[in-house]
């Protein structure tokens, strides 16, 4: 291939990875000269890993991409992660010899004896992400100033909290009321809202996206799959699912996979961005779980049971044809509740290590985003005007009355009128339906309720 | 209530009293007279099925005149020193064991054994409650029979706790003792290995099916006991849940029966898909271990593996079953702890870090039989058959089942064949061509892929059913 640069790597994957881009290019209409500017919003872990990813795959080809991440400016870092993040780098031979290179280190040596500080954005740059210390990423682009950074975005990542995702995305289509082009906004994040007026509904972040900056939902794609930041950017293996539209999705598929980071594509954006949400009420659950078992392979089987039942019957109300919690939706259930924040603090609370009233996001973790979701899921399905028909007793009951985890986990993270061992007397509770026959339940029966996804 | 031999306080009396009002209405079913004994017999001494009779001893054994809970076990498995050790360290850490084998009188063979001076043996030992696979969770004492004929002759319940490569020879002679006997038996069986075999057709044998070809019990009066089962967590009382498969007339009391406070059981009716599933979890929990161990616990590479790996059970559960029960909910909370925990998952680990090799055969001392690799090698032999060919998504062209299944394929080559290596195993699942394992899953709901003759059915059976 005539003028292609290869930095490093064989020529084979340097054509393959040059291809992708280039065709993504095509795809965006981009002529020569005109770079393909892609900018991550938020620098949680897995945004600011998603970036990197980004970063190391297509970086090198300068004169058609530029990789940008936005985050707010103003935080600091305290002693004891600066005195941390002296050790990650020291021991770290590439790490160390790369900021010595690029003469950023003098400022780390500064932070560590007290003399200075640090902030995220500052460390961001140099690939140091606040929550996730103990993971060098590459070096990054990193803007604090929301207008510059993606006023002419084509590509917008969004690694927000699902609880910021509406402010910032307001303030973004205020910049965007003139543009031309559409841009296409990828979204990782996976809390949900519920909205009770006027009629009870579940908002997901991409509706809040859609809504804020008018950008079709076309263009507007969701990002699921198992998520732990540090083991993806480590290049373990792992698989992630771009749910939306057949416009996009298939080739952002094909521009996102590596070798290590399979990405699937599905028609499904409903099921797989509310079940994103709704894992991770369960995942914090699951922590507990392990924690007041001490590890019980047994306890946690039970629970899985129970959870994923519930998490079938929530998911037949609010799609129409949901896809069947088997396979890849799965697997992203099964590493939820093994590990990942949610589950963490799950453990955390069950031993009494951090307590509800610390809030939901935690210095090192980031946001645990299973709190909100618990408290809207339960909120819309107590709504009356859901009810369904109980099993037993003949009677109309609203939803929420036949996920007895899911009331359990509001009553320990948002009422707080339970401490955590309450979970376990859910799961011992013999008077708990065979949770086949909430499946079978859900599967039988029309339970479906367009409305609570806005949909007539 | 009157003649009650409750002891204890309240509540043990209150327990009690539950207790005995169950074990009253099995009998009563059962068509026993006032003197005339339950007989349970659980048979074989591993693991599980020691525990599972300790449970029920633990549970109904205080009910002298009304039920007796025996196990049987081969006599002449010696206990070797490092165990004696062992068993004599654990005795000796837990007070309530310590008292109850000096009050017993039985405590001083353990301290010969420790000095070498005696060798244990493992029926004796499992008498004072220590079974030879599970040295340290210490049951109660249980009534021990080493002659087969003895154990099995009058009993009216069977609890089949052998591995299944054993099952069809000890009910084989067990078979040769019911000839002459009036009323049949109800069995339950824990086993979940299964055999495969292809003459005059590929067929499936479950170890139910063994039993009943064996014995001439009628399958109504056969069930499976499926579940997550880690032995000494349920024993323990880590809370557990359970399910009792087969046939209308005895599930549901046999799962009121089974059930305690810590052990919930409930009752479904798809003997097959449970019983093969359990077999099928134990090759991919194998798999599970290799990975654990090659990642160093990666959960993201377990998560991948989970994936790949339930898509393909789908798969083949869809191949046996003409209507299974959706891998979701309490089967799936079977493969999740099969594949988190369990000796099958632990034997992929040990291989993995080639801490075993696979020259020392499937059983292990002091973890039993591990059951997934004969498993392996049936459903790989099975499923290989030409005769079973299913259309192939992409090439359109008809294949062997077996080639859908590329995690099979490589557990077979690395366990059985042994031409390739523990860590092909992550080859297998980094792929980049293997199929989005929910296209799998699609295909087997959208295709009729039911063979009925491989569980040996004929479709007329079909219709009945």
């Amino acid at each position: 291939m005539v003028g292609s640069v290869h930095v490093n790597g064989s020529v084979n994957g340097g054509n393959g990875t040059e291809e992708r881009l280039d065709e993504l290019r095509r795809l965006l209409g981009k002529s020569d000269g005109d770079l393909l500017k892609i900018v991550g919003i938020g620098a949680g872990a897995w945004g600011s890993v998603f970036a990197a990813l980004l970063q190391d795959a297509y970086g090198r080809f300068r004169e058609k991409v530029q990789i940008r991440i936005w985050r707010r400016a103003g935080r600091s870092v305290d002693r004891t992660t600066a005195e941390h993040l002296f050790e990650v780098i020291n021991s770290r031979e590439d790490v160390l010899r790369r900021l010595i290179r690029r003469c950023a280190y003098l400022k780390y040596v500064e932070a560590r004896l007290g003399d200075r500080t640090l902030y995220a954005d500052e460390i961001l740059r140099d690939g140091f992400c606040l929550n996730m210390i103990d993971t060098p990423l590459c070096p990054l682009k990193v803007v604090t100033n929301l207008q510059e950074a993606v006023w002419d975005a084509d590509i917008v990542v969004n690694g927000l909290p699902s609880t910021e995702t509406r402010e910032v995305f307001e303030e973004i289509s205020k910049y965007w009321k003139e543009r031309i082009s559409v841009p296409v906004i990828i979204s990782l994040a996976k809390g949900i809202e519920a909205s009770l007026d006027p009629i009870p509904r579940i908002i997901t972040p991409t509706q809040m996206i859609s809504s804020a900056t008018g950008v079709p939902t076309e263009n507007i794609l969701y990002l699921g799959g198992p998520n732990i930041a540090s083991e993806i950017y480590n290049k373990e293996y792992a698989n992630a699912r771009i749910c939306g539209s057949n416009k996009w999705r298939k080739p952002l598929a094909k521009f996102l996979r590596q070798p290590h980071f399979i990405v699937w594509d599905n028609s499904d954006l409903v099921t797989h961005e509310v079940m994103g949400g709704l894992k991770n009420v369960y995942a914090i659950g699951a922590g507990m779980v392990a924690a007041l078992t001490n590890e019980s392979a047994t306890s946690k089987s039970v629970y899985f049971a129970h959870c994923t039942s519930e998490m079938i019957f929530i998911t037949h109300l609010l799609t129409e044809q949901p896809e069947k919690l088997a396979g890849p939706l799965l697997a992203d259930t099964y590493v939820t509740l093994l590990k990942g924040r949610n589950a963490w603090y799950g453990q955390m609370l069950a031993k009494g290590e951090l307590s509800p009233d610390m809030g939901d996001s935690i210095k090192g973790k980031g946001m645990i985003q299973g709190i909100s979701a618990v408290g809207a899921f339960f909120e819309l399905l107590s709504q009356p005007s859901l009810s369904v028909q109980h099993p037993e007793e003949n009677k109309q009951v609203a939803p929420a009355e036949l996920c007895p985890i899911l009331k359990r986990l509001y009553r320990i993270l948002i009422k707080r009128e339970l401490s955590t061992r309450d979970i376990l007397q859910a799961l011992r509770d013999e008077t708990m339906n065979d949770p086949r026959e909430r499946i079978e339940m859900a599967q039988s029966h029309a339970f479906y309720r367009p409305s609570l996804l806005g949909k007539p | 209530m009157v003649g009650s031999y409750a002891a204890g306080g309240g509540r043990g009396a209150a327990v009690a009293a539950v207790a005995e009002g169950k074990l009253d209405e099995l009998r009563r079913r059962m068509g026993k007279a006032d003197g005339d004994l339950l007989r349970i017999v659980g048979v074989g001494g591993g693991a599980w099925g020691s525990a599972f009779c300790a449970l029920l001893q633990d549970a109904y054994g205080r009910h002298r005149d009304k039920a007796q809970v025996r196990v049987w076990r081969r006599p002449g498995r010696a206990v070797d020193r490092a165990t004696a050790e062992h068993l004599f360290e654990v005795i000796n850490s837990r007070e309530d064991v310590l008292r109850r084998l000096i009050r017993r009188c039985a405590y001083l063979k353990y301290v010969e054994a420790r000095l070498g001076d005696r060798t244990l043996y493992a029926d004796e030992i499992l008498r004072d409650g220590f079974c030879l696979n599970m040295v340290d969770t210490p049951l109660c004492p249980l009534k021990v029979v080493t002659n087969l004929q003895e154990a099995v002759w009058d009993a009216d319940i069977v609890i089949n706790g052998l591995p299944s490569t054993e099952t069809r020879e000890v009910f084989g002679e067990i078979g040769r003792y019911w000839k002459e006997r009036i009323r049949p038996p109800v069995i339950i069986s824990l086993a979940k290995g299964i055999e495969a075999s292809i003459d005059p057709v590929p067929r499936i044998i479950t170890p139910t099916q063994m039993i009943s070809n064996a014995t001439g019990v009628p399958l109504e009066n056969i069930l499976y006991l499926g579940g997550p089962n880690i032995a000494s967590e349920i024993y323990n009382k880590e809370y557990a849940n359970a399910r009792i498969c087969g046939a209308d007339k005895w599930r549901k009391p046999l799962a009121k029966f089974l059930r305690q406070p810590h052990f919930i059981v409930w009752d479904n009716s798809d003997l097959i898909t449970h019983e093969v599933m359990g077999g099928l979890k134990n090759i991919y929990a194998i798999g599970a271990g290799m990975v654990a161990a090659l990642t160093n616990e990666s959960a993201t590479s377990k998560s991948v593996y989970f994936s790949l790996c339930t898509s393909e059970m789908i798969y083949i559960t869809h191949l046996l079953a003409e209507d299974p029960e959706k891998l979701a909910g309490p089967l799936l909370a079977d493969t999740y702890v099969t594949l988190l925990k369990g000796r099958n998952a632990w034997y992929g680990q040990k291989l993995a870090k080639g801490e075993l090799t696979l020259e020392m055969g499937d059983s292990i001392k002091g973890k039993g039989t591990i059951q997934g690799v004969s498993a392996v090698h049936a459903f790989y032999e099975l499923l290989s058959q030409s005769s079973l060919s299913v259309t192939h998504p992409e090439v359109k062209k008809l294949v062997a089942p077996v080639e859908l299944c590329p995690i099979l394929k490589t557990l077979y080559k690395i366990l059985i064949k042994r031409e390739l290596a523990t860590d092909s195993i992550l080859q297998a699942i980094r792929d980049e061509s293997m199929y989005d394992p929910r296209e799998r899953i699609e295909m087997s709901q959208r295709q009729c892929l039911y063979r009925p003759s491989l569980l040996g059915l004929p479709k007329v059976d079909i219709t009945q059913a």
